[in-house]
């Protein structure tokens, strides 16, 4: 089948999907409780410090449906973006592709996207809780870079820079909650939706250069790149998730599994005749870890740690250009409240790749600290917030200053600033290029 | 807004209160692991000890002991009534140096005794050497005979007989002196059993004697000191407290610091010396004095508030005291470190470094073990305690102080020019203080080798020994007539000094000799004027004597020659003038190319271990002064202020010197220690004094106000402490060991006036110069009158303890029962009392259940609104409280929700989390600070979670009068912050609450800031019933530093919704509003 047809047919299927729903929700809106709608505009535009035009013009709107469904309680959230600049997103050709058959946008432009951003349905019992639909999840405790935070993929096409609750993308899957004691829970995830992460695509602005994450182009040879496609079959190619969370003696504590794709593909490479084939495959993991937290005083601890088996990793040998090595990570933080209306965070990221080998790109030991000020004023209208992301063992990282202002109930307005330093090569300081500032409004209605 | 260091330091206490049993397992094993190491300490009561091993003068007294196989002999004197020159005095004689020689360490060629020594005579063939008498001295002939010989032989008149000839010696040289200490106790034990005709009497002494006993002599003493000094202070604790709990950590604490240093002396290798022993005892009086502080503070708190929780207690107790407590740590344990750094004498360097160390130790375990194991003991306070403490109020102690404080400020230019008088007078006596140390004056006088040593040097020429070693720089040198000269003229001169009363050589031999060899002529008693001569006397003598008769005058190949010279003195006052004639004698009329002289010997190397003790003293005292002076201007932040801390100290160590002057006590061994401990503790009362005058002064701005609140409970506080210091040190002047004795007086002494000038000129000093540093406020101040109050009590640090220690002794106690309410209840009688009031307030229905829907209007000053609508949800489990707040619009905040756990103990932190739809996370965040304000609205977040109710442990609850408002008669309800810590915490210094004693309910409050500065009112509207239970549905809170308005009006009330469980967990948040 072609590609046009396939994306033709998938566009009917989510229509016809949405369609029945809404056209149902009438049916079952006989409770107390009036449906309910509500929407949220987001408004940001970012100037390129490198090369001082506008890097972004970015609008999104998202509209939310909340309604009593039977017994339970329906969501659904709607989201059309529109980007007048867009230099983040000059081609969409890789986009669809890392979408399964059932989680990508129904409309996709260098300009426009809409789509079906949640859609759940939630049912509380006595002892269990479901929801059900497209949803995002979030394990873990670590803010800013992610362990166990894996469930649901992400787009990458503004790095980390977007909200994670924006660059998250949402799952369809069953989520299920058992209260198995006081305080202790039990959550069972069955994830048929195989979408992978959205990578920027190539030749735009956050595009990945560093060797550490993309192969390194071979002189003289052409690739031959075949394109990474998300798994595709419902139940064979699901996820499954588990995660047991309690609280005890003040502290909050879970562990958690997962069986999953690991949602950004494996590039391999080999020679075909006279051909370099490139080829992109997602591989499964086994994810295992656990978090914990508690406060002692003003200060609040934070750990999280994990464990992913069959992980690959890039090499300094060019075919296949990866390794197959378990890995750990694990993330201490601190919070610090013990001034009025400040907050401040320090965490340290640790990552270890299981292997003797000296073919990686990367070190196998890895570490990284996050620092984070947030200080508000006025009856928390005005908040200046200040994020930094650094790499101990390569030096490179992130600031992101930002102050924001509460102007009315309903409308914050901001100016913020993401600010790369570091080697070229590494993670951050791949996009030294990308330093913008940016102005922003949010309005809610 | 919280200060942040006392939330550390409660966050820190709580978690040490939370987990006991690791903290005291931790204490316990580091004792078993440092105590461990006892067993391997090794002792070292040598005189020698005092010296490094590398002293030149230690080295060479060594050098030379070893040539002349000289020690520090045991000397046993036997003494007759009569003459010793009788068959009875001379077979006495004769059976002491037998019995001797067999005992252990002797050296059986290194006796000296009548019963040993050989007479030289004449012969026709030349000499004889032969014994004075042999065998059993059967009749008096024979004794006489003995006489005679004594009498022709000069050389042994006042060295072996006394001048008297009532006494005789028997010198016995030792093996090891490693051993002194066995073989001493071993020849009493010999003596003792051997019978002694009528009138006979045996004296053991000698250099070798007073090291042999010191030893054991300080150890016995240690054990009787010890024993009392932990028995006084138990007293004392349980007298204060009543409890057997606090007597028992106390004693821990004790042992802990003891253990534990002497555990790290062990490990470290560093022996027990002489003056140790003192260690224990001053460690006892110091490590207490912080565990009567924290019990103090801690049964204080639990008298006045006993509805608060043990832990909260205790929490609070640590946070209050730490801070004090861990400065008079830094500036006693700064006091012994000076003693560190300028002692020169090992001893006294580790002393300070290992009393440091043991004030750190008991300091650490004050903060970290005692309230462990008290959250485990909860040891409640005694009824009577508890009953005196509430009744606080001026006692005769606290009149005492108020009277001398008014005396200071009536009469503060007369006290500054008093003292500056006394102080000039004193600096000029104490240029005349005495450096002296005499080893046998560390014995008391009853002592038998006290008496001994006297003996012996009133009836020879002396116990004490100064050696002269001769070098002839050649072999046979000392052969040569014109060094004998020279060696026979240096004796005669030696002889001229004050004390010598005799001097041994090769000289007197050699002239014994010529004697013998011209017919004992008596004329011919001098040297021979021919080498050869003097060579073939040797060769002669070394046919009828012994091979080592003169090892100790003369080396094997006749080039070293040793001169004793002995003296009946061993003051070190009195040695100086002998050493440094000598000294000067040498350089100037002795040495040359051909023959040098050098002094050695004990006297000489007292000398050398005493010359420099002055010095170092002075030293040391500066350098204990300069951290004293540091500690106080960091602390104060200011570089005046440190000196103004300083002169109470500086004036009574000033006075102390004066008073030795006066009192003919020299500065020595055992009372050069005192400044570094002096400092140490008085730095104490004149630091306590300027950080209350500094607390109080910017309340008033009045220094003559000030005061007059300082005395009766800083001043007071300070005095008791002075008694609690007096009675630690006090037990040291039952201890027999002489310098000890004088130690603990002079302490005393000290500490006293440190005491005196800390309440007296320092106060005047403050009136008359008024220094900028008064008026800055530092972190320590309090907040208001009231926490003021508190922190009198607690910062300073004193012994409210000891303020209860007076109120149990039954000394100046005051009423007996509850007047602290009694006041209130004269002052507003009609009126309920506060705390009831409170109660009432907090035993309003709230149901078991509640949902509400909130809506928040929060409008700025310049009436910009912002609209928040909630929905709430709260539920007792148990005494527990889960409230759960979800937002609802606007849409930007939609789905935030707020979730906290409220448990009923008082002292254990809420626990609250808080959901952020942009992070998709509920995030755990602090409890601690409850006077935040919460999600920007007017209410702090214990405003929220108290729903309109006090937490009785945070105040002191006040009825003040009844207000008739809209027609109702409500009561005003004022209730104080307990402390400065929970003010800070809650951010009111004071609330006023209008109460409707028709339901109970709030309808208006004022809060005031900690400053006392008006901060926010509160009104409460729309009250009606639902379901029953009365319910508030419309607050407006204003708060008046802002100009922000918070009204919250809550709708829907409903109390009948079962909830579950459910609703309140942190993935509930998750989940968005429940439906």
């Amino acid at each position: 089948m072609n590609p046009q047809a396939t994306a033709s047919a998938r566009t009917l299927q989510k229509w016809t999907l949405l369609g029945s729903i809404f056209l149902s929700l009438p049916l079952f809106t006989q409770t107390a409780l009036a449906a309910e709608v509500s929407g949220l505009l987001k408004s940001q535009t970012a100037f390129s410090l490198q090369g001082g035009g506008l890097q972004q013009q970015k609008w999104l709107l998202d509209l939310e449906y909340n309604d009593a469904l039977g017994t339970g309680q329906l969501t659904a959230i709607g989201r059309l973006r529109f980007d007048t600049v867009d230099d983040l997103n000059p081609s969409r050709s890789a986009r669809a592709e890392s979408y399964s058959s059932i989680g990508g946008p129904w409309l996709s432009g260098k300009h426009v996207d809409a789509g079906l951003r949640e859609l759940y349905w939630q049912y509380s019992a006595e002892s269990s809780f479901w929801q059900i639909g497209k949803q995002q999840v979030v394990w873990g405790e670590a803010d800013g870079l992610k362990l166990l935070d894996r469930v649901n993929p992400q787009s990458f096409a503004e790095f980390i820079l977007d909200d994670f609750d924006d660059s998250r993308i949402p799952l369809w899957m069953i989520n299920a909650q058992f209260t198995v004691a006081e305080n202790a829970t039990l959550q069972l995830l069955w994830i048929p939706d195989s979408s992978a992460h959205e990578l920027a695509p190539e030749g735009s602005v956050f595009a990945f250069t560093s060797p550490t994450l993309v192969p390194t182009p071979v002189p003289g040879l052409s690739p031959i790149i075949d394109m990474a496609k998300a798994p595709g079959a419902i139940f064979k190619d699901s996820d499954l998730g588990l995660r047991f969370s309690n609280f005890v003696a003040g502290w909050d504590y879970s562990l958690n599994y997962l069986y999953h794709y690991v949602d950004e593909p494996v590039v391999r490479a080999q020679i075909l005749g006279a051909d370099l084939r490139v080829t992109q495959q997602y591989e499964r993991s086994h994810l295992l870890g656990g978090s914990a937290s508690t406060a002692l005083g003003n200060w609040i601890v934070r750990t999280e740690v994990a464990y992913e088996t069959d992980r690959y990793h890039r090499t300094q040998t060019n075919l296949p250009g990866v390794i197959e090595a378990d890995q750990w990570s694990s993330v201490i933080g601190i919070d610090w409240q013990g001034w009025t209306d400040q907050f401040v965070s320090l965490q340290w990221f640790q990552t270890y790749i299981r292997t003797d080998s000296d073919d990686l790109v990367r070190k196998p030991r890895e570490n990284t600290l996050t620092f984070l000020w947030e200080s508000s004023f006025f009856n928390e209208t005005l908040s200046a917030k200040w994020l930094q992301i650094h790499s101990i063992d390569h030096g490179d990282g992130i600031f992101r200053p930002r102050l924001s202002y509460n102007y009315a109930s309903n409308v914050d307005i901001y100016i913020a600033a993401d600010l790369f330093y570091g080697d070229q090569a590494q993670l951050f300081g791949q996009f030294d290029h990308a330093d913008r500032i940016s102005i922003g409004l949010n309005w809610g209605f | 807004m919280n200060n942040p260091e006392t939330a550390a330091a409660a966050t820190f206490f709580r978690w040490i209160v939370e987990h006991p049993k690791r903290i005291i397992a931790l204490g316990l094993l580091l004792i078993l692991a440092c105590g461990s190491f006892i067993p391997q300490l090794s002792k070292d009561t040598r005189s020698d000890a005092f010296l490094a091993d590398d002293n030149p003068a230690l080295i060479y007294r060594d050098k030379v002991k070893k040539i002349f196989g000289l020690s520090d002999p045991m000397v046993i004197a036997v003494v007759s009534e009569a003459s010793i020159f009788t068959p009875e005095g001379l077979n006495t004689v004769a059976a002491v140096t037998a019995a001797v020689r067999m005992i252990n360490n002797v050296d059986p060629d290194g006796i000296t005794s009548l019963a040993t020594e050989n007479n030289i005579v004449g012969t026709d063939e030349g000499m004889e050497v032969i014994p004075f008498f042999e065998g059993t001295i059967t009749n008096q002939q024979q004794a006489d005979a003995v006489k005679d010989a004594i009498a022709d032989f000069p050389l042994y008149q006042g060295s072996l007989v006394a001048n008297d000839q009532k006494a005789s010696l028997i010198i016995a040289e030792l093996l090891d002196e490693t051993y002194n200490e066995q073989t001493y106790a071993e020849i009493q034990s010999t003596l003792a059993t051997l019978p002694l005709p009528p009138g006979y009497q045996l004296h053991i002494a000698g250099e070798g004697a007073i090291s042999g006993y010191l030893g054991s002599y300080i150890d016995a003493d240690a054990q009787r000191l010890n024993p009392i000094a932990a028995a006084v202070i138990t007293m004392i604790l349980f007298v204060a407290f009543l409890r057997l709990g606090s007597t028992l950590m106390a004693n821990i604490i004790i042992a802990a610091a003891a253990a534990i240093t002497v555990g790290t002396m062990a490990a470290s290798g560093v022996p027990f010396y002489v003056i140790t022993n003192a260690l224990p005892v001053i460690l006892i009086g110091i490590a207490v004095a912080d565990s009567i502080h924290i019990y103090s503070e801690y049964f204080e708190r639990r008298a006045l508030y006993p509805q608060e929780s043990i832990e909260t207690a205790i929490v609070a107790s640590m946070v209050e005291m730490w801070r004090p407590i861990t400065l008079t740590t830094l500036t006693t344990a700064a006091g012994f470190l000076g003693l560190y750094f300028a002692a020169y004498m090992p001893p006294f360097k580790f002393f300070g470094l290992f009393t440091a160390l043991g004030v750190c130790v008991a300091w650490l375990y004050s903060l970290l073990m005692l309230p462990a194991a008290m959250s485990l003991l909860k040891t409640p306070v005694h009824p009577r305690l508890a009953k005196r403490i509430r009744s606080q109020g001026h006692d005769r102690f606290a009149q005492v102080m108020v009277a001398l404080g008014n005396r200071v400020q009536g009469s503060a230019k007369l006290i500054v020019s008093l003292f500056a008088v006394a102080m000039v007078l004193s600096a000029v006596t104490a240029s005349q203080l005495r450096v002296d140390e005499d080893r046998i004056a560390t014995f008391h006088p009853s002592e038998p080798l006290y008496q001994a040593d006297k003996v012996i040097n009133a009836h020879f020429d002396g116990s004490n020994y100064l050696d002269i070693v001769v070098d002839a720089n050649e072999a046979e040198g000392i052969f040569e007539p014109a060094v004998l000269q020279k060696m026979e003229a240096l004796q005669q001169y030696a002889q001229t000094l004050p004390w010598v009363q005799g001097s041994t050589s090769v000289v007197d031999y050699l002239k014994q000799m010529n004697r013998a060899l011209n017919e004992g002529d008596p004329q011919q008693y001098r040297l021979p004027t021919d080498k050869d001569l003097v060579a073939q006397y040797f060769l002669l003598y070394s046919a009828s004597g012994e091979p080592t008769d003169f090892e100790e005058e003369v080396d094997y190949d006749y080039r070293l020659a040793n001169i004793r010279v002995s003296l009946n003195n061993g003051a070190f006052a009195d040695n100086k003038v002998v050493v440094e004639k000598l000294e000067r004698y040498l350089a100037n009329q002795f040495n040359d190319a051909n023959v040098s002289a050098t002094l050695s010997g004990r006297v000489n190397l007292n000398y050398h271990w005493i010359k420099d003790l002055g010095r170092s003293h002075f030293i040391g005292t500066g350098i204990a002064l300069f951290l004293a002076w540091l500690v106080s201007a960091l602390l104060f932040r200011s570089a005046m202020a440190g000196i103004y801390a300083l002169t109470p100290v500086a004036a009574s160590i000033l006075l102390v010197y004066s008073a030795m002057v006066a009192l003919s006590i020299p500065l020595g061994i055992g009372t050069s220690m005192f400044a570094a401990v002096a400092i140490g503790l008085g730095v104490d009362f004149a630091i306590h004094t300027i950080d209350k005058i500094r607390s109080l002064y910017p309340n008033s701005g009045d220094i003559h106000t000030t005061l007059q609140r300082f005395y009766p409970t800083t001043g007071r506080a300070l005095l008791f402490n002075l008694l609690a210091i007096a009675l630690g040190f006090g037990v040291l002047v039952t201890s027999k060991v002489v310098p000890l004795n004088n130690f603990g007086i002079i302490v005393a002494l000290s500490v006293s006036t440190s005491f005196l000038v800390s309440m007296t000129l320092l106060p005047a000093m403050i009136i008359l110069f008024k220094p900028r540093f008064i008026g800055v406020k530092t972190a320590l101040l309090p907040i208001n009158d009231d926490a003021e109050e508190n922190s009198v009590l607690s910062k300073a640090g004193l012994s409210k303890t000891v303020v209860s220690i007076a109120l149990l002794s039954g000394i100046g106690l005051l009423n007996h029962s509850g007047e602290l309410f009694a006041s209130e209840s004269t002052a507003t009688k009609p009126l309920p009392e506060g705390r009831w009031i409170a109660e009432q307030i907090n035993a309003v229905d709230e149901g078991i259940h509640r949902v509400s829907a909130l809506s928040m209007k929060l409008v700025d000053r310049n009436n910009k609104e912002r609209l928040r609508e909630t929905q709430t949800f709260r539920s007792y489990v148990g005494a527990e409280k889960r409230t759960v707040l979800f937002y609802l619009t606007p849409r930007n905040v939609k789905n935030t929700a707020f979730l906290t756990y409220d448990y009923p103990q008082a002292d254990r932190d809420d626990d609250q989390w808080l959901y952020l739809p942009a992070l998709r996370k509920a995030r755990r965040i602090s409890a601690s600070d409850r006077g935040d304000y919460f999600l920007g609205t007017d209410f702090t977040y214990e405003d929220i979670k108290k729903e309109g109710k006090f937490e009785l442990s945070d105040y002191h609850f006040k009825s003040l009068r009844t207000d008739r408002v809209h027609g109702k008669e409500l009561l005003l309800l004022e209730a104080i912050p307990v402390d400065n810590e929970t003010a800070q915490e809650l951010g009111y210094g004071k609330v006023h609450s209008w109460v409707d004693p028709s339901n109970w309910i709030i309808i208006k409050a004022e809060f005031w800031d900690i400053n006392q500065n008006p901060l926010k009112t509160l009104r409460v509207e729309d009250i009606r019933q639902v379901d029953g239970i009365w319910t508030r549905h419309r607050l407006r809170i204003d708060n008046h530093k802002t100009g922000h308005h918070t009204e919250f009006v809550f709708a829907e009330v409903d109390y009948q919704q079962p909830l579950t469980e459910n609703i309140f967990s942190r993935q509930s948040l998750t989940r968005g509003v429940p439906r």
